[in-house]
């Protein structure tokens, strides 16, 4: 039986493609190409130097959030560097006159020239589409020096001969990694140089990875401006990242649906997330993962925290699965191995984390009878057609549940207005369609803000679109009216 | 005449080197100098970096603080300003060697500087490279992407021998997106140009999901022998090296368990390592793919050239079992079954320490040290060696020992440089040659006594 919800909702002005071009893999032969050669300024080729090419906007034109490099390749003997199998985008191509063989460049200069012969501010930009190539994507290098910004990082004696202290320099605006130093063996205190950084606004870090149960370190980030001259006397303090630590039980039930496989917990993806909209570079830096796996007794660790509010979230491998609780022992913060006594619902509020916390023994409980739901926004009319862009939500509409951060869920609209919601508790909700937020990817999960999660109360209240999921139900072909409001 | 110019100036900039060794080399007197020229073919090469490595000091990770300077337009280049020390002169110039058969921009030539000494007329020749370039595709003609090319270099004793230190960088030994390889960076001589891999060459790195591709020689040949030469001369660039590869074979797996041989119990823990087996029952090589049996004591490599190995458990010193060899052949398809059987072997530990030295730097290196232990066993069919890790006090320990005797010496890796093996004591008495180990034998209180002599062996 097909159920028909009515909806309605503002359209969203942005148009962004719901599917940018995810299928093509740097492995094949699909994605762009860009070749040039780089010379020097007396028109010498430049041998064995490496070139980097940066996407900056996607292939429809929005600029990307955060710049990455997409690849790194060396000139031959001609000049000559070739990029393929590109994301198709449009990128900036420089080089900084370094090679990867030598400990010393034979180059002169330390500062990035861009394609054609240019800082960023100038950068030619050029447009890779799958399977076309940009040939003549020359660099005519110029060897500048640039700016430096020295330095100390100092760090606790706990951390002292340690190996593999860095310190990196990101642009502000677009969060590139402008500079790098790598200093060796750790001591308290380590003098630093990042060369060649052009004019700008930049946040500064120092980071000592390490693996295993050793948390690595990082400095808060540092707000750097370099106007016309080199940067001294930048002091960084490092201190021990947090980690996150616990089990994940599945509750056994008696009313277990049927047919459904057994899963193992150890198939279970546990995501911790901050309550932040931006990543912060600290994160990005340390090889930080939201996403760990779970080994075979259920255990998990996420590591390399910053100070934050952070979130679970689970990825379950069985469609039967809903997460039905996580709770934390009460005081964990800074203390290893601490039996829970009192229970703190880390569902609800999330986990706050200082410097060097370590908090552990948190359970989170999967209970089995999830049920899911899917469904497609339609136009009631010709003249008011759904957003390009939304998202639907789904909120708990017991009063009990109000506070259940676990039962919200929102995803965003796919093609033709489809949305699908799984691994959901059973019980009565409502459902909403709310615009998308302007910033791509998002930021935190409404839910996880008691203030908007009123909100949000509020309008699905108003809009009286309700449902109710039995366990193990699979509401499938579910139609919504849209309604344009004016 | 050559080409040489580069980007106009000497590179040395103010320092902001702060590192100990730094302060270190601050203390010493330098006055020391060496000059000397760069040459092409008799002509002067200009504007070349010239390079020193110091042999008793760290690599400085600043580049800054390199001791460097620029060839003028005679050629002439003069570094001033150094300590008493044995430095490596290396002339940086992409796309040339400083010596006939192959010398790059890494080793250099050695030159002793006394206190205070003007070292003078070193002078260094380089050569321009060639160049070899050309196109990889399969029988049908499709471009194959990025795959691995071989290179290897008739030498004097008439051997082939398979490098890839030519160049630049490791890039140029794989086909871009047309299929297309170059080559460049190399010195005067006879070459063979391949793709693909022998068999029995272990674990396959980059098997494009799975696929093995012999090795095949240009132009399409499957051995040496039928190989065509490419002769380099000073300069040469040689094109149309093209390849064509055979159809690919499914790369192999081999699975199998490990159980205790006393109890028949899984063995969960053990890290699995395969030698080689030649058809003349010598076994070379040692591969560790990094793969542990697993808690029903089941393991699988994947990925395998098809081939005869040996399989084991690893003699890498933290694992407290041995096992005998295992021998399969994958050269039909893959190989499930394989049984090894693990035996807890004894156990040997003890100290290093160093004398004859009060410098920090020096003592400080102790935990980077290397030493070997060799042990001969008639329990196992094969001499083992274990690399056993130094803490920061000096202790080691290795375990998993068979019965046998074992050997310990100096490992003479980079790190060591400067050391040498003076003796090893137990419980206080220097030991002749070799320790006695074993099943069920402990032997501790080993003292491996290095010397610091400086010198770079």
């Amino acid at each position: 039986m097909r159920r028909v919800l009515i909806l309605s909702g503002c359209a969203a002005a942005l148009f962004i493609s719901l599917n940018p071009v995810a299928s093509s893999q740097r492995e094949s032969i699909y994605g762009g190409v860009i070749t040039g050669r780089v010379t020097t300024l007396t028109g010498e080729p430049m041998v064995g130097v490496q070139v980097v090419a940066v996407l900056v906007k996607s292939l429809n034109g929005d600029p990307e959030r955060r710049q990455s490099v997409q690849g790194r390749r060396s000139t031959d003997d001609r000049g000559v560097y070739r990029f393929y199998g590109l994301r198709p985008g449009t990128y900036v191509v420089f080089t900084r006159g370094d090679a990867v063989s030598w400990p010393i460049s034979p180059y002169k200069g330390y500062a990035p020239t861009y394609h054609p012969s240019s800082p960023r501010e100038t950068a030619a930009e050029i447009r890779v589409t799958d399977g076309g190539e940009a040939t003549g994507v020359d660099i005519n290098y110029r060897g500048e020096r640039g700016h430096n910004v020295s330095g100390v990082a100092i760090v606790g004696e706990a951390a002292r001969g340690l190996n593999g202290i860095s310190v990196a320099l990101y642009d502000v605006s677009s969060g590139f990694q402008a500079g790098i130093q790598r200093l060796g063996r750790v001591e308290t205190q380590n003098y630093f140089t990042v060369r060649g950084v052009n004019d700008g606004e930049y946040e500064i870090v120092a980071s000592v990875h390490r693996s295993g149960d050793d948390e690595s370190l990082v400095s808060p980030p540092r707000r750097v401006t370099v106007n016309g001259g080199d940067v001294g006397g930048v002091e960084l303090k490092l201190a021990p990242l947090a980690s996150i630590s616990g089990k994940v039980v599945v509750e056994a039930l008696p009313d277990a649906c049927e047919g459904g496989r057994k899963s193992s917990p150890s198939e279970v993806i546990v995501f911790t997330r901050p309550n932040t909209k931006a990543m912060l570079d600290v994160r990005q830096f340390v090889r930080f993962r939201p996403g760990v796996s779970v080994n075979k007794e259920g255990e998990f660790k996420s590591s390399g925290l910053d100070p934050n509010r952070y979130f679970i979230s689970l990825r379950l491998p069985d469609e039967n699965w809903y997460a039905k609780s996580i709770v934390a022992p009460a005081a964990t913060a800074g203390r290893d191995s601490v039996e829970p006594v009192a229970a703190y619902d880390v569902g609800r509020d999330g986990v706050a984390l200082k410097w060097g916390d370590r908090v552990s023994g948190l359970i989170v409980t999967i209970a089995d009878g999830a049920a899911s739901l899917r469904g497609r926004l339609e136009a009631e009319s010709e003249s008011s057609r759904p957003p390009a862009r939304g998202v639907v939500h789904l909120v708990p509409a017991e009063q009990a549940a109000a506070d259940d951060v676990l039962r919200y869920a929102e995803v965003p609209m796919g093609r033709n207005g489809a949305f699908e919601f799984k691994n959901i508790a059973p019980g009565k909700y409502r459902l909403l369609h709310r615009a998308a937020p302007n910033e791509p990817n998002g930021g935190p999960p409404t839910a996880w803000d008691a203030n908007e999660r009123a909100k949000l109360r509020k309008e699905a209240e108003a809009m009286k679109v309700e449902i109710e999921l039995k366990a193990c139900q699979r509401a499938t072909d579910q139609v919504v009216k849209y309604i344009q409001r004016p | 005449m050559q080409k040489l110019s580069f980007a106009l100036g000497i590179l040395i900039l103010p320092s902001a080197f702060h590192s100990v060794q730094a302060q270190t080399a601050e203390t010493r007197i330098k006055t020391g100098a060496i000059s000397g020229r760069v040459m092409v073919k008799g002509e002067p090469a200009k504007n070349i970096l010239v390079y020193l490595r110091q042999v008793s000091s760290w690599t400085p990770s600043n580049p800054d603080a390199y001791l460097r300077a620029r060839t003028d337009e005679g050629g002439r280049f003069r570094i001033a300003g150094l300590a008493a020390d044995i430095y490596y002169v290396i002339p940086l110039a992409p796309g040339f060697v400083y010596s006939a058969d192959g010398g790059t921009g890494q080793s250099g030539k050695p030159v002793k500087v006394s206190e205070g000494e003007n070292v003078e007329n070193v002078d260094i020749e380089i050569y321009r490279c060639g160049v070899i370039t050309g196109r990889v595709t399969d029988s049908r003609g499709k471009p194959l992407i990025e795959m691995q090319v071989q290179i290897s270099r008739l030498e004097e004793d008439g051997r082939w021998i398979s490098t890839s230190s030519y160049g630049a960088s490791l890039e140029m030994y794989v086909t871009d997106d047309r299929g297309v390889y170059r080559l460049y960076g190399l010195p005067v001589g006879r070459y063979l140009v391949s793709v693909g891999f022998p068999f029995s060459a272990g674990a396959v790195p980059n098997s494009r999901r799975g696929t093995f591709y012999p090795q095949t020689f240009h132009p399409k040949a499957a051995n040496e022998s039928e190989a065509k030469v490419i002769e380099i001369t000073e300069g040469a660039e040689i094109d149309g090296v093209d390849i064509i590869a055979p159809e690919p074979t499914p790369t192999r797996s081999i699975s199998g368990r490990v159980i205790n041989a006393d109890t028949g119990q899984p063995v969960e823990g053990v890290e699995i390592v395969y030698n080689v087996k030649l058809d003349n029952a010598r076994y070379i090589n040692y591969w560790s793919p990094g793969i542990t049996s697993r808690a029903n004591g089941e393991f699988s490599l994947k990925n395998m050239s098809p081939g005869k190995y040996a399989l084991m458990a690893s003699a890498n010193g933290e694992s407290e079992f041995f096992s005998k060899p295992v021998v399969c052949d994958s050269r039909d398809g893959d190989v499930n079954g394989v049984e090894i059987k693990v035996h807890r072997g004894g156990s040997l530990s003890g100290v290093v320490v160093i004398e004859g030295t009060n410098n920090p730097e020096a003592l400080a290196k102790l935990p980077k040290l290397a030493i070997y232990v060799h042990v001969r066993s008639d329990q196992v069919n094969e001499p083992r060696r274990d690399n056993p890790k130094i803490s920061d006090d000096g202790s080691f320990h290795v375990r998993g020992l068979p019965q046998g005797w074992a050997h310990i010496v100096h490992a003479p890796l980079t790190q060591s440089r400067g050391f040498s093996l003076a003796r090893v004591e137990h419980n206080g008495a220097v030991v002749g040659d070799w320790i006695d180990v074993g099943p069920g034998k402990r032997v501790t209180g080993v003292r491996v006594v290095l010397v610091y002599t400086g010198r770079q062996q």
